[in-house]
């Protein structure tokens, strides 16, 4: 990196916010995309480490770090924790990272309007803890609430568990507060006719840094009640699931495992990844005893899929059985919540759900953070796993599951929830895994896992993400998810960003004829 | 040629064409005529004709001087109600109340309180940003006659949202020829009640955390001459004047956007939306100008 830029960097933020050691450049060169392991499995443990990592302090100082990287055409890649798994933080042409973590204030909370201000770099949990204190929610809670900031849930259109009743963080946001790429600050509104978040939102540091925000609150919720119900099969769930959204109730928490997943569903593990990490691990720690019932199943498991046969285990888990798990929860003022359960207890039941009472909802609540950093263990083992969260209208929704579950099965594990439903389509959650010896290979493998599952979404007329935003992983996918219509982001792109230097290569894919 | 309403087929192209090329016609002085497209083809190749040309297109129903006005009152079909996803897909000729109807058909329902004017097309509606909450997706033509859809699927997180261009935009990124818009069922045990007390009270149910179906904050006049022409009971409103800021809207709006207790449907756009504009409009018109820099579309007529 060029010394002026430097010696420019130092004197914006101060000479201990801008790192540049080998330890700050490796771990800012990946986030928590599964290809980063990939690399590192292949002896590339920081293939695009940054030229520096910077901390500014104040919007003035991100101002000043816009026009600095602009006037050294440096590419600037804003940074919330890394949770990422898109890649969306990697800097793939080097360039300044930009950790906007010390501005984390909560600016302000509105009781009148119900409205929360905060900065951008607010980790999500300390942003709830401060209104749980004042007697609000946001509602908004990622698995990954504890790793994860406010401005990387906004430019990542994050959802999170109680989607169903809150919204993702779009419906949240009313008006957000952005450094433009050119230094310009913009804070939305709508007051002449076009509302400009929605393009803010999503955008993942390609049209700007994001320096805080205004959300919807809500008052804390009195009372929670969960249920758990049995069905014959994922087709029976499913309608369940359209039938409670679309009956008008509102349940925060709608959960339902297909069957492989409802198979290995442990009782004290909520993240597929988990189940996965461990029986890979299981399988490659012969000696290792893992107490309770499930360690013997995990340990074939794992060994069935250190032999790289996923499309057996597949077919154990299809003969295990076809019932699923639907986990169903609400909140609000007790009288309401307990209203709700008992009419969507008749629903469910009345659907041909068998009441499995409080305990799969108890054990949900209680693990529901406990995300998976097991994560590099399966790598070690030579296997990948990784996760998609796709998403389509109720009426193709059972057609995108079955395709991907077809196009996969052959080649990984694949399991799946769905995770987030609304009153016109949802999610699906896929867990994929798969082993090779090889670690190209095992990319090769996992290339293919991925293109055959985006091609199967996309003809079956869903979304390559939900949640998860599209970084540099589902970049390529987004010509054929928006047709002709990609040229509209382009043209914004173009408009507010002519020199490209905010976080290149990512979202968009290079220029293309989209017509 | 004359300015004068026309159906769009072949010859009346080929003039379109023969017109723009011509040198005393071409550019800017565009001949000013009608069209009233019936395929989102036909749409496509007013637009790509003028894009080639340097012809500039609106949408509207009157001629506009050197503007090419497509009338998109041909574009009346309801494509599909899909009564597994509530959804319905109409094209934006269609009024919101013959879609209403058509989705009534299905025990379905379209939220009206969202228009303005339920009668006006729904094209005029989007293009002026109402019910932007009930919309799904939009199919829309770029200037150079490009059609595409928004990708239909629920809560997205594939980027931006072009949507905030079209909906909203008044036909200057792109003229909305369609859209797919969220229905919900018909409840029969819907029943309003009067909350005398006005914001206040309205505030106070938002908070509430008890589900409620939609609920209207009106001025006391205004909401008489609505009850009158609606089958809502006349003592289902609220006596004050809204103490909160209606922020250039109409007086009249449907409050369900109030806050999530009112479900996910109405989670796009809050009571309080908005706020500090700050100086939006120059990014909108960057935007609209990298997209359109041949400056083809004029928007929605006056
Ligand atoms: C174990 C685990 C569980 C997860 N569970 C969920 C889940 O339940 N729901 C969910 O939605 N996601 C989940 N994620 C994904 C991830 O947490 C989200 O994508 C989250 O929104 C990223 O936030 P971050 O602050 O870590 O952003 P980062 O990873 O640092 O950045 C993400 C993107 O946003 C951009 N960005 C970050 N901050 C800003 C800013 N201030 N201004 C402009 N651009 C910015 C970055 O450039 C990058 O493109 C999970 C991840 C992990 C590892």
């Amino acid at each position: 990196m060029a010394s002026p830029l430097l010696i420019e960097l130092e004197r914006i933020v101060g000479k201990e916010y801008v790192r540049r050691g080998e330890a700050e450049r490796i771990a800012y060169s990946a986030d928590m995309w599964p290809r980063n392991q990939l690399w590192k499995l292949q002896g590339d443990p920081a293939r695009h480490p940054p030229d520096a990592v910077v901390h500014p302090g104040t919007e003035a100082e991100i101002v000043a770090l816009h026009a600095a990287a602009l006037k050294h055409s440096v590419p600037l890649i804003p940074y919330g924790a890394g949770s990422g798994v898109c890649g969306g933080t990697v800097p793939i042409r080097g360039g300044v990272v930009m950790d906007v973590r010390r501005l984390r204030r909560l600016i302000a909370v509105d009781d009148h309007d119900l409205l929360v201000t905060a900065e951008a770099g607010i980790i999500g949990m300390h942003l709830e803890e401060e209104l749980d204190a004042r007697g609000y929610t946001l509602g908004h809670f990622p698995s990954s609430i504890l790793c994860s900031t406010l401005g990387g849930w906004i430019a990542a259109r994050s959802g999170g568990q109680y989607s169903s009743k809150y919204g993702k963080i779009e419906d949240m946001v009313v008006r957000v507060r952005v450094v433009m790429p050119g230094g310009e600050i913009l804070e939305t509104g709508c007051e002449d006719g076009v509302d400009l978040a929605p393009l803010l939102i999503g955008s993942e540091g390609t049209l700007g840094t994001i320096t805080s925000a205004t959300l919807r609150i809500h008052p804390k919720p009195e009372a929670k009640a969960f249920r758990g119900y049995r069905f014959q099969s994922l087709d029976s769930g499913l309608r369940a699931v359209r039938a409670l959204l679309q009956g008008g109730l509102q349940p925060c928490l709608v959960r339902l495992y297909d069957p492989f997943d409802t198979v290995l569903h442990r009782s004290d593990k909520d993240h597929d990844l988990d189940v996965v990490a461990e029986a890979v691990s299981e399988g490659g720690r012969q000696g290792r005893q893992t107490p309770g019932r499930f360690a013997a199943a995990a340990k074939r498991l794992g060994t069935a899929l250190a032999l790289g046969n996923a499309s057996w285990v597949n077919r154990i888990g299809a003969a295990l059985g076809q019932s699923c798990l639907l986990v169903v929860g609400f909140e609000g003022p007790r009288s309401v919540v307990d209203a709700d359960m008992r009419a969507a207890q008749a629903l469910l039941t009345g659907l041909g759900g068998a009441d499995g009472g409080e305990g799969p909802g108890l054990r949900w609540f209680e693990h529901r953070y406990h995300v998976s950093f097991k994560q590099s263990g399966v790598y070690d083992a030579g296997a990948f796993v990784d996760t998609l969260e796709v998403a389509a209208t109720w009426s193709r929704l059972a057609a995108v599951y079955r395709a991907v579950r077809e196009a996969v099965s052959p080649h990984a594990l694949i399991m799946a929830h769905f995770s987030h439903s609304y009153r016109e389509g949802g999610s699906i959650y896929f867990t994929f895994a798969a082993h090779r010896r090889d670690p190209k290979a095992l990319e090769r493998l996992y290339d293919r896992v991925l293109h055959d599952t985006f091609a199967a979404v996309l003809r079956e007329g869903g979304s390559v993400s939900h949640h998860h935003g599209v970084g540099l992983g589902k970049r390529e996918q987004m010509a054929r998810e928006h047709g002709a219509g990609l040229r509209l982001l382009y043209g914004v792109k173009d408009a507010w960003d002519p020199q490209a230097f905010m976080n290149p290569g990512k979202v968009l894919p290079d220029r293309a004829v989209t017509k | 040629m004359a300015t004068r309403d026309y159906t769009l087929d072949q010859p009346v192209l080929d003039t379109l064409e023969q017109a723009l090329r011509e040198p005393p016609l071409s550019g800017r002085a565009a001949p000013s005529s009608v069209f009233r497209p019936s395929t989102h083809d036909e749409v496509s190749a007013v637009l790509s004709a003028a894009d080639r040309f340097g012809g500039r297109v609106g949408v509207g129903t009157s001629p506009v001087e050197g503007v090419i006005v497509l009338d998109l009152t041909g574009l009346a079909a309801i494509r599909e109600v899909d009564g597994t996803s509530q959804l319905v897909t109409a094209g934006a000729g269609c009024t919101p109340r013959a879609i209403a109807a058509s989705a009534s058909a299905s025990g379905l329902e379209l939220d009206l309180g969202y228009f303005a004017e339920p009668d006006a097309p729904l094209g005029d509606a989007l293009a002026r940003g109402e019910a932007a909450p009930l919309v799904f997706s939009v199919r829309a033509a770029l200037p150079d006659g490009a059609v595409f859809e928004t990708p239909r699927a629920p809560r997205r997180a594939s980027g931006p949202a072009p949507e905030a261009l079209l909906v909203g935009g008044d036909h200057r990124a792109g003229i909305v020829v369609e859209a797919t818009l969220r229905l919900r069922e018909v409840d029969p045990s819907a029943r309003w009640v009067s909350l005398p007390g006005g914001a206040g009270r309205l505030r106070l149910l938002a908070r509430s955390g008890v589900r409620w179906r939609s609920a209207a904050l009106t001025a006391e006049g205004e909401a008489r001459a609505l009850l009158a022409a609606s089958d809502v009971p006349a003592d289902a409103v609220a006596s004050e004047a809204p103490a909160l800021p209606t922020r250039g809207r109409p007086v009249f709006r449907r409050w369900s956007t109030l806050t999530a207790p009112a479900g996910p449907l109405d989670l796009h756009g809050g009571w309080v939306r908005g706020g500090h504009a700050g100086p939006a409009a120059p990014w909108l018109e960057k935007a609209r100008a990298a997209i359109d820099p041949r400056r083809t579309l004029a928007g929605g007529a006056p």
